[in-house]
């Protein structure tokens, strides 16, 4: 049995495969018309879009961006303190059971989507980027406090146990043993984050929480190719330009 | 062979992390907040007002199978008729609700069964959600194979392709998947073709840019092997490079699934049908108790696909 399945594992798999994805073509409604009627308009998109971009748009166009940063920068700022308590509960070696618990628990907040995040608390402080910041400082926890457990499980015993048998207190062993141990590492999740959230940011207005999203949104729906072309370019600079930041104050850190 | 370093003694780290650089980038980073925070009109003692938190409380709370009783009149049609709608009426709340303007939430069982037929009900648009997920994927990672080839750096000599094909990979990865999906369905209409349009290109991004850097990382023996016996470029990847970066290449395949599944339910926020956009039809009707229910739907779908995504990728690599 086992040697035969291991002869057509692979087949069988790519069987599997390929009927799901015929699967997912079956059924599909869009009232898109065919492509070649499509074509000569697309093209007039882009060129309006790339082409034609509304370079005027440019001083408004780096405000919202700047406050879309802003918004990354302290949803962040919320997310990697609030991950820190969640970080040690969801270790094995300090939460011992609990840590299961805590996973699970992480993995929700994880799911939960941060634009459904954003309109709840739109409904509670208005819209605005308050509603964003909030949104995505609730929606990161769940992934940062995964990393900060991993990091947290992977130190290394000695300099604790050390510290154990000096006498150190309960908080004495943290501060001496773990922090310089897991802060680096900390910071680099955080900063890595930080790069996923300023491309959140970028999406959240679509929901009235602030940042570039909204002014998008607006062009999108008015069909103002040009203004869209701007914005879209404004953010690919922007998200590039945090990317290499972000790559290289991690490289530094650990 | 030179021998490792030794690691740094952790009081030696401790002593560097308090130093003046430690000092200064404290600083920096507290300037930063500060700009941060400054001209966003930002208004943090809205939180010390109850009103904020009833707002946000409400919402969340109607989501669930509550009846809600926010007038007089709501709790006349609550527990004046004959038939209560949520056990006997209570003197002391109608009291809060008529002359204090209270708002009070009864739980209310029938909601529940009317709750769990809409979820039933929300089992096609949830299917199509899996399809567009599917496809998104399955194309993002298909176009990716090429472009992660060519912007591998031990595969490739010339220098202006490696780099082309690098920074274009990176561009294509800035560009958020809502945003595609809006630019999408701006351009082609509405439906499931932009969408998975949307994904597809969001996915090719991700699996481009990890399967690159596998490519970059593999054991360059077995292709300095076939350079040696004189093999073409072709051979050399299907028997040097396919082989050992195959796994990877599935797992970063189902990783994006799952990233497509999470997005899917964000798309139909700008029209691109599944689950999203019903959770955005009810949104918008104001329909809380169905957006319970979807959310409920959503989260289990999505921590599925998470638990079988993760052991298939377990087994993988």
């Amino acid at each position: 049995m086992t040697a035969v399945w291991r002869k057509y594992a692979s087949t069988f798999w790519l069987l599997v495969t390929a009927l799901l994805i015929y699967w997912s073509t079956t059924g599909l409604v869009s009232h898109t018309t065919s492509f070649k009627e499509t074509w000569p308009q697309t093209l007039h998109i882009f060129s309006q879009m790339f082409v034609h971009a509304e370079w005027s748009y440019m001083p408004e166009l780096a405000g919202k961006l700047l406050e879309t940063i802003q918004m990354a920068i302290l949803g962040t700022l919320l997310a990697s303190i609030l991950a820190v308590p969640f970080g040690f509960l969801a270790a094995k070696n300090t939460a011992k059971k609990l840590a299961v618990a805590g996973k699970f628990l992480l993995d929700l907040i994880r799911v939960f989507p941060e634009v459904i995040l954003a309109i709840i608390f739109i409904k509670g402080v208005g819209p605005g980027p308050l509603a964003g910041i909030l949104a995505m400082g609730f929606h990161s926890v769940g992934m940062l406090g995964k990393l900060y457990s991993e990091s947290v499980e992977a130190i290394d015993r000695g300099p604790m146990e050390a510290l154990v048998s000096t006498g150190a207190s309960r908080i004495q062993q943290v501060w001496f043993a773990v922090i310089p141990q897991v802060l680096p590492e900390f910071a680099s999740y955080a900063i890595y984050r930080f790069e996923i959230n300023s491309r959140a940011a970028t999406v959240l207005g679509i929901v009235g929480a602030g940042g570039i999203g909204a002014p998008l949104i607006f062009a999108i729906q008015a069909r103002a190719w040009n203004r869209v072309g701007i914005i879209l370019i404004g953010i690919i600079v922007v998200v590039t330009a945090i990317d290499f930041l972000s790559g290289w104050l991690r490289k530094k850190l650990v | 062979m030179k021998p490792e370093p030794a690691p740094k003694m952790l009081s030696a780290r401790w002593q560097e992390m308090r130093g003046t650089k430690t000092l200064l980038s404290a600083i920096a980073v507290i300037l930063i907040y500060f700009w941060a925070s400054a001209g966003l009109g930002i208004n943090v003692t809205q939180f010390t007002s109850g009103e904020t938190w009833r707002q946000m409380g409400d919402l969340v709370i109607r989501m669930g199978p509550f009846y809600r009783i926010n007038s007089c009149k709501d709790a006349q049609t609550a527990w004046g008729n004959d038939e209560p709608v949520a056990g006997k009426p209570n003197p002391a709340k109608v009291q809060a609700v008529c002359d204090q303007g209270k708002t009070e939430y009864l739980w209310y069982p029938d909601y529940i069964g009317e709750q769990w037929a809409y979820a039933k009900q929300s089992s096609d648009p949830l299917l199509t959600t899996f399809k567009m997920a599917i496809l998104g994927s399955f194309l993002g990672a298909l176009f990716a194979v090429p472009f992660s080839l060519l912007a591998a750096r031990n595969l490739v000599k010339s220098k202006a392709v490696y780099y082309t094909v690098r920074t274009f990979n990176n561009l294509v990865r800035t560009i958020p998947d809502l945003v595609l999906a809006s630019v999408l369905t701006g351009m082609f209409g509405l439906g499931a073709i932009p969408a998975i349009g949307a994904l597809a290109i969001f996915s090719f991004a991700l699996v481009a840019k990890m399967a690159s850097e596998s490519i970059e990382a593999i054991d360059p023996g077995p292709l300095e092997a076939m350079q040696a016996c004189g093999a073409n470029r072709l051979q050399q990847i299907r028997y040097g490079v396919v082989p050992q970066v195959l796994p990877q290449y599935l797992s970063y395949t189902l990783y994006v699934l799952e990233v497509d599944v999470r997005a899917s339910t964000v798309l139909g926020l700008v029209g691109a049908g599944g689950i999203g956009q019903l959770l955005y039809a009810d949104l918008n009707l104001m329909r809380y108790r169905n957006v319970g229910a979807i959310v409920v739907v959503l989260l289990i779908s999505v921590l599925l696909v998470d638990i079988v995504s993760t052991k298939l990728r377990e087994r993988l690599v």
